[in-house]
């Protein structure tokens, strides 16, 4: 269908410019309670996106005008006619600044195939992982409450009107689960998500162990107390991840274009002297990484890059049209995943200079689940309740549960501090723990 | 709301001219499994954006066009969901063998026989101004002029954007039984304003929503000179002090309260897992006598109405708590069926390409019989807690998180301009809802969120209620 509608575009009078993208997903999926799968289900749909850009005026005063349509694969050829036309009238109405598309990448594209998941048996493949993460149960307690199993397959193509012809393949396993442990009728839960490039039961097991670990100490735990002013050790990666991808949210071109953000390439995260140097860059190509891909939604082919460096931007990120206006060149969008928290992947955080395992650490507060730990991209304002926190003195590590955490990243960055040892979070890899001054604890 | 002058929306010609098919595609496959049901839905939109350097006008993302295949046999369930239905009797063929490997080899828990009784039903929104035939340049305008609206609010505005997005979706529900269709168009606007002094960076939103069309946008200029404002009130915020605290909670915070503290440990297939506390205190009090709460697609014209869920069920209105008593649960169909719980239209999917789940729709307090100004007056030291940023449920443990941008400080029954944020709210929900002590008379929903069922699956939904007096932890 993707050869028609390149060619009804180009029988209409008056586009500029147009991409189109086609994503065919297929996928398998299981939901269990327990050892027992409550449904199976399989999907297989198709999304063809079309683009007109209609130009305007000349020189300085140059204008793009855009709109955009979905073109199902049930549409008959009068259809699809049609909705291309009415596509067409509205993408002469909302004139912008001009910027460019994407043109073709040197290397040109290629067949790109990512994951040895592709040529897996998916319903074999489905199996082995329910079973590597029931294979973390010791025995009644704590338990896995409840999983659900994605095993997708991606294909998909762009093509534009300025020679772009983009076209890859990848897989992912995507794991939705909760761990549950109780005691005389009562019982807590950790919730947990990850993603995996491959059917690797070593580590779906470590990730089920880890969050049966955290189940039975939140059970345990005592109501959070006595932490007020200790710095705090941010250990699970949904904070870690969150953490992270505050800064690149922060140096995406357009947010910078727009002056939510103010990194502009030179501009410094004060980390202060006592901090680690925070390096972080995009890697695209690195081995073994869920969900990877050579172009981003737009055609532009991405590449390794080092957004900041010892605290330093040094490069924006993000779609061309923030770029172009900048002035500065292209990048690309490096967003991917299924799962919505997952919002910058392939990025890779350099590790510090903390042990966090270490005896003689300094007497914190270690917080290792959040409900839900939040930053704000446009403040730098970060919280969330507390679900479990080990308060760490004197050699001990006690679980506390209840209270919430807050502050800012301008206060909490000078000083911060970053693991030794990495840790894959969401398609992060990033430092497995973050020490900072500064944030404020309230009690339970 | 559509006023006098509203239209019907039409029903998709694509799932008009599919009916025959959807039929067919049930019949060949109902002598092969005990229940089937087919469920297509086509929804198209747009979404626009002014903002600094940018012009939008695109499809939306809640854009879709598919179909989704039940069946069950010998108990067990499967699912198909595909994108055409070009050849009905080979589809089926096709599904058969496909469902039947599933069932066999991806499946081995059995649920009761699914209900199929017989049912028509064909309904249908209304509007008074159609979004999808608004002149794109003319939505643009408006959204603009609400753009000029948050940046006439001062000089420290350093960011302003409006932007809308509206939806017209018709499903249609075919099974042995069952035959049903709906259409409807709703959407929402947002004014978003971000002011800066030195390093210190504020922002604020406010928005429109409805079960409606682009008459909606009437509102968003005055909305845009509201989110300016308080983007630049925001700006000499202090920080809240930390401790359990009287609070008043504005609607759009009460509906937070609603949606994260009893809706989603309501949901059936948690109670159904063991996720949800809140199966140990059906019929037992979990709240003050102030407390009503419901949620329902048939319980108000909002952003999480229609007249049939995407299992085929019934919409309805479910009181969940009733004068502080927790009276019922929200179901999808197959924990329904698994707990003998009553079927209450709350199966719902992101799309057709996803599983359905218990999820909320619209979700509220009552209002009660107290005014604003009363409820300040009552307040020796607290807050009154303004426009909700997030929040996460704990169905299991009842705990319960969210973030809101403002708290407006009172002393001895008066506010006394002085503003903190943001404000961490915490607590554990039956002391929250126990220690509810007020509620104003008039209640508003606010359609401009997503719900997710954890971190991901996404629907539409609405939440709100009056201002609410209460007791919890801010940090």
């Amino acid at each position: 269908m993707i050869d028609v509608a390149q060619r009804e575009i180009e029988r209409l009078a008056g586009v500029s410019a147009w991409s189109l993208r086609r994503e065919c997903v297929t996928s398998l999926e299981r939901f269990y309670t327990g050892a027992r799968s409550r449904m199976a289900r399989s999907a297989d749909t198709t999304l063809l996106k079309a683009s007109l850009f209609v130009d305007s005026g000349a020189g300085d005063g140059r204008q793009r005008s855009s709109a955009s349509c979905i073109l199902h694969p049930s549409l008959g050829p009068a259809e699809l006619r049609e909705t291309l036309e009415r596509c067409m009238a509205a993408a002469s109405r909302a004139p912008s600044p001009w910027y460019p598309l994407p043109g073709p990448a040197p290397d040109g594209g290629g067949a790109w195939k990512g994951g040895p998941l592709l040529e897996a048996d998916p319903s074999r493949a489905m199996a082995e992982a329910a079973e590597a993460l029931l294979s973390a149960q010791a025995g009644e307690d704590p338990r896995l409450n409840s999983m659900e199993l994605f095993l997708s397959r991606r294909s998909v193509e762009i093509r534009n009107s300025e020679g772009v012809r983009a076209a890859w393949q990848n897989a992912g396993l995507d794991v939705e689960y909760v761990a549950e442990a109780g005691r005389n009728g009562d019982s807590v839960e950790i919730f947990g998500m990850a993603s995996f490039a491959s059917v690797e039961a070593a580590a779906l097991r470590d990730e089920a162990s880890l969050a049966l670990s955290l189940a039975r100490d939140r059970l345990a735990a005592l109501p959070l107390k006595g932490a007020e002013g200790l710095p705090v050790l941010l250990t699970g990666s949904d904070a870690v991840q969150a953490w992270f991808d505050y800064f690149l949210w922060v140096t995406e071109a357009m947010a910078v274009y727009q002056k939510r953000s103010e990194a502009a390439p030179g501009y410094r995260f004060d980390c202060g002297p006592d901090g680690d140097p925070l390096n972080i860059a995009f890697d695209p190509d690195r081995p073994g990484r869920p969900w990877a891909r050579p172009f981003d939604d737009a055609g532009t082919r991405l590449r390794p890059l080092q957004v900041i460096s010892s605290g330093e931007v040094r490069a924006l990120h993000g779609g061309l049209r923030g770029c172009h206006y900048l002035g500065l060149a292209e990048a690309g969008s490096y967003a991917a995943g299924r799962l919505a928290s997952m919002r910058h992947a392939m990025a890779e955080v350099d590790p510090g200079s903390l042990d966090e395992g270490a005896a003689d650490l300094p007497d914190c507060l270690e917080i290792a689940v959040f409900s839900d730990f939040q930053v704000d991209n446009d403040t730098g304002d970060f919280g969330g309740e507390i679900r479990l926190a080990y308060l760490r003195r004197g050699g001990e590590r006690v679980p506390l549960t209840g209270g919430s955490l807050s502050g800012s990243m301008r206060e909490c960055l000078p000083g911060m501090r970053l693991s030794r040892h990495m840790t894959a979070a969401g398609l992060m890899r990033v430092p497995r723990a973050v020490l900072i001054r500064g944030a404020r604890v309230s009690p339970a | 709301m559509a006023g006098p002058d509203a239209r019907k929306v039409s029903f998709s010609p694509y799932l008009e001219a599919s009916r025959a098919g959807a039929r067919d595609l049930v019949d060949a496959l109902a002598g092969r499994f005990d229940y089937v049901s087919l469920l297509g839905e086509d929804s198209h939109g747009v979404f626009a954006r002014v903002a600094p350097g940018m012009n939008e006008y695109r499809e939306s993302d809640w854009g879709a066009r598919g179909w989704v295949l039940r069946v069950q046999r010998a108990g067990r369930v499967a699912e198909r969901s595909f994108s055409t239905l070009d050849n009905p009797r080979a589809l089926a063929e096709d599904s058969a063998g496909l469902l039947e490997s599933l069932l066999a080899e991806g499946t081995d828990f059995e649920y009761p026989p699914l209900l199929d009784s017989p049912l028509k039903l064909s309904w249908r929104s209304a509007f008074a101004e159609d979004p999808l035939a608004t002149d794109p340049a003319a939505l643009l305008d408006v959204l603009a002029g609400a753009r000029v609206a948050i940046q006439s609010a001062g000089a420290e505005i350093v960011y302003a954007h409006a932007h809308a997005e509206f939806v017209a979706s018709s499903k249609l529900f075919v099974s042995k039984a069952r035959e049903l269709d709906q259409a409807l168009v709703l959407g929402n606007a947002y004014a978003i304003a971000m002011a800066r002094r030195g390093e210190i960076s504020t922002y604020w939103y406010e928005s429109t929503s409805g079960l409606s069309g682009a008459e909606q946008l009437a509102r968003l200029a005055g909305l845009g000179r509201k989110a300016g404002a308080a983007a630049i009130e925001l700006l000499d915020a202090g920080k809240p002090e930390p401790g359990l605290t009287d609070v008043i909670l504005a609607p759009d915070v009460a509906g937070l309260l609603a949606h994260e503290a009893f809706g989603h440990g309501v949901e059936t297939d948690m109670l159904a897992k063991g996720r949800a506390k809140a199966a140990l205190y059906l019929g037992k009090p979990v709240a003050s006598p102030v407390v009503t709460m419901y949620d329902g697609a048939a319980g108000a014209a909002q952003t999480g109405s229609y007249a049939f869920d995407d299992e085929g069920n019934p919409a309805s209105r479910t009181a969940v708590i009733e004068d502080g008593v927790l009276r019922a649960g929200i179901s999808d169909a197959l924990s329904a069926a698994e707990m003998g719980m009553p079927l209450t239209g709350n199966g719902r999917r992101q799309d057709c390409s996803r599983k359905a789940y218990a999820r909320m729709t619209n979700t509220y307090f009552a209002p009660g019989t107290d005014s604003l100004e009363d409820m300040i007056a009552s307040v020796e030291s607290g807050y009154l807690l303004e426009r909700f940023s997030s929040g996460m449920e704990d169905p299991k443990n009842w705990g319960l998180q969210g973030i809101v941008i403002m708290g407006r400080e009172i002393k001895a029954g008066r506010l006394t301009g002085r503003v903190v944020s943001p404000v961490v709210i915490s607590g554990y929900v039956p002391d929250v809802l126990s220690a509810v002590s007020m509620a104003s008379t008039e209640i508003e929903l606010y359609g401009n969120g997503f719900c997710g069922k954890g971190h991901k699956e996404y629907v539409r939904t609405s939440m709100g209620g009056p201002y609410l007096k209460t007791r919890l932890r801010v940090g």
